[in-house]
């Protein structure tokens, strides 16, 4: 599948409609959601337009069209990140697997229990955990991060015990852009015995994936976030957990037997996929795992490594910017988040917009992270396969004029 | 595209007016927006139903503070101004001369918001 070289970043550029149509935009908030390639598109419109019909119930040859496609996304999702079929579930993005999680977990919890998070959650994956701990009359725990950004290890290891039964971790921070060493969490946290569950929504568009290499228990993505459609999400769980859980939401679609008394659910993974599923989605998702499999991952880790380079460099050439996040580019992605002092990042946001610069700013749904760095939020520059370094070379020039605008 | 940042708003919100603390004020109220840090404490000080003065402390960005800025110079420029007259959010945005975006709606009527508040 990898042709190393063999695609330019304008041909890349050109596979995004959006860029033929928005020429001047400088796309830099691909931690929020990315753009969507021809090729994903095109999948979803041809089941829409060829074969829509539901999954799993008809017996006309349009539905067993819907069904073969759908359950063969379900196989290459699970391909694209090293788990077998039955472990894939489809949700409608990261939060609503991260939700169902939770539920599914919150009756394992003991008065007493302890759930250890990081201090670099979304919000995604925090509260649901917060919710069932304050319910079980359990604890939360934050695994502080060091002065580099990076998750303090050590720290980790003195807050494990028997208690410990659940360990929530990003493996890429939607701020800080840190890479969590997960394999080595998990191999810790299995000494104690506590499950893991790892958010690789930010981690799954710029690095492959393998779930068995991490060894974790559960692991959530969103598909808009990695070149695919919006509205659509995965939950792995490992094969032997999934069997144990019993599901949380209940519907059509997941039940093998219902009487008036009684009832008895579908094996995983549809046990876990109440009502009629996204089945475009899930088809535009399988699309994007192609898509990103045919440009190869040591392609798209060079050319985001000098990308990122190109921004950090960038930002440190203005002087006065704090960037927040390791300045060594091992283990850390092309999100780079940043404060100019006397400068509010709204008011950065704003005027980068208006120049055809699109940044986030704000507390980017990590409340508890970004408000210990700064009551007003931080702006946050994020690449993707197609950020050319011209981008970049905008989004400076844009901050020089936004910092001389309102200085 | 137009931008927001018109040359009156960065003068404002360079030079905002009417900053600090009413000691003598007879309404006040505090707003603030936690999405984005931005805090606005407003001061009026009423006399038989007139604002007689008004004044405004916190921080915030551009567009908040440039907003604080010409509402409290509106509510002092016509001294005795009626407390019940009252304005509305979009005489407000009349009065700040742009059109903020859905995204920056809430800094731009985080100080009237925090006047209507000190006026109940």
């Amino acid at each position: 599948m990898e042709t190393p070289g063999s695609r330019t970043i304008e041909d890349i550029k050109r596979d995004f409609p959006i860029f033929r149509n928005r020429p001047n935009l400088a796309y830099l908030d691909n931690a929020a959601t990315s753009q969507l390639p021809s090729m994903v598109l095109e999948a979803m419109v041809d089941f829409e337009v060829n074969y829509r019909a539901n999954v799993h119930r008809g017996l006309y040859p349009e539905a067993e069209l819907a069904t073969n496609a759908y359950e063969a996304a379900r196989a290459e999702v699970a391909t694209f990140i090293n788990a077998e079929p039955q472990e894939i579930s489809f949700t409608s993005g990261s939060t609503a697997s991260l939700q169902m999680l939770a539920a599914m977990l919150s009756p394992r919890l003991q008065p007493g229990d302890n759930i250890l998070v990081s201090s670099m959650e979304h919000h995604s994956a925090l509260l649901p955990f917060k919710k069932i701990a304050a319910e079980r009359a359990s604890m939360i725990t934050t695994i502080p991060h060091d002065a580099d950004y990076r998750l303090d290890l050590a720290t980790f290891k003195l807050m494990l015990s028997q208690r410990v039964k659940i360990v929530v971790i990003t493996a890429a921070s939607n701020v800080l852009g840190t890479v969590n060493p997960i394999a080595d969490i998990v191999e810790l946290a299995h000494q104690h015995g506590a499950l893991v569950i790892v958010d690789a929504a930010q981690y799954v568009p710029h690095l492959p994936l393998s779930v068995k290499a991490w060894g974790a228990d559960a692991v959530v993505f969103s598909a808009h976030k990695m070149y695919g459609p919006l509205g659509v999400g995965v939950l792995f769980i490992e094969q032997s957990l999934g069997e144990q859980l019993t599901p949380s939401n209940l519907g059509g679609g997941m039940m093998r037997e219902v009487t008036s008394s009684a009832m008895s659910y579908e094996d995983a993974p549809w046990k876990f996929e109440s009502g009629t599923p996204n089945i475009p989605g899930v088809i535009g998702l399988a699309a994007a795992c192609r898509y990103l499999s045919s440009l190869g991952w040591s392609n798209i880790i060079v050319r985001e490594e000098e990308m990122t380079r190109l921004l950090i460099v960038g930002l440190l050439s203005l002087g006065d910017v704090r960037i927040i996040g390791s300045l060594t580019m091992n283990d850390r992605l092309g999100v780079v988040s940043f404060t100019v002092p006397g400068l509010h990042p709204h008011d950065l946001a704003t005027i980068l917009g208006e120049q055809g610069v699109a940044i986030r700013a704000g507390h980017h749904c990590a409340m508890p992270l970004t408000s210990s760095i700064s009551p007003t939020g931080v702006a946050r520059a994020s690449l993707g396969l197609y950020t050319t370094a011209e981008d970049i070379a905008r989004f400076i020039q844009g901050l020089k004029a936004a910092r001389q605008k309102l200085a | 595209m137009d931008s927001i940042y018109r040359d009156n708003i960065l003068e404002h919100a360079r030079y905002p007016r009417n900053f600090g603390i009413l000691a003598d004020a007879t309404h006040t109220a505090r707003l603030a927006n936690p999405t984005c840090g931005d805090v606005c404490n407003i001061f009026l000080k009423i006399v038989d139903n007139l604002i007689i003065e008004a004044k405004w402390d916190g921080h915030g960005c551009a567009l908040s503070t440039a907003s604080a800025s010409l509402l409290t110079e509106h509510l002092t420029q016509k001294p005795g101004l009626s407390r019940a007259s009252g304005t509305s959010e979009s005489e407000f945005l009349t009065l700040l001369g742009i059109e903020p975006t859905s995204g920056r709606l809430d800094c731009a009527l985080l100080p009237l918001r925090a006047l209507n508040a000190a006026l109940k």
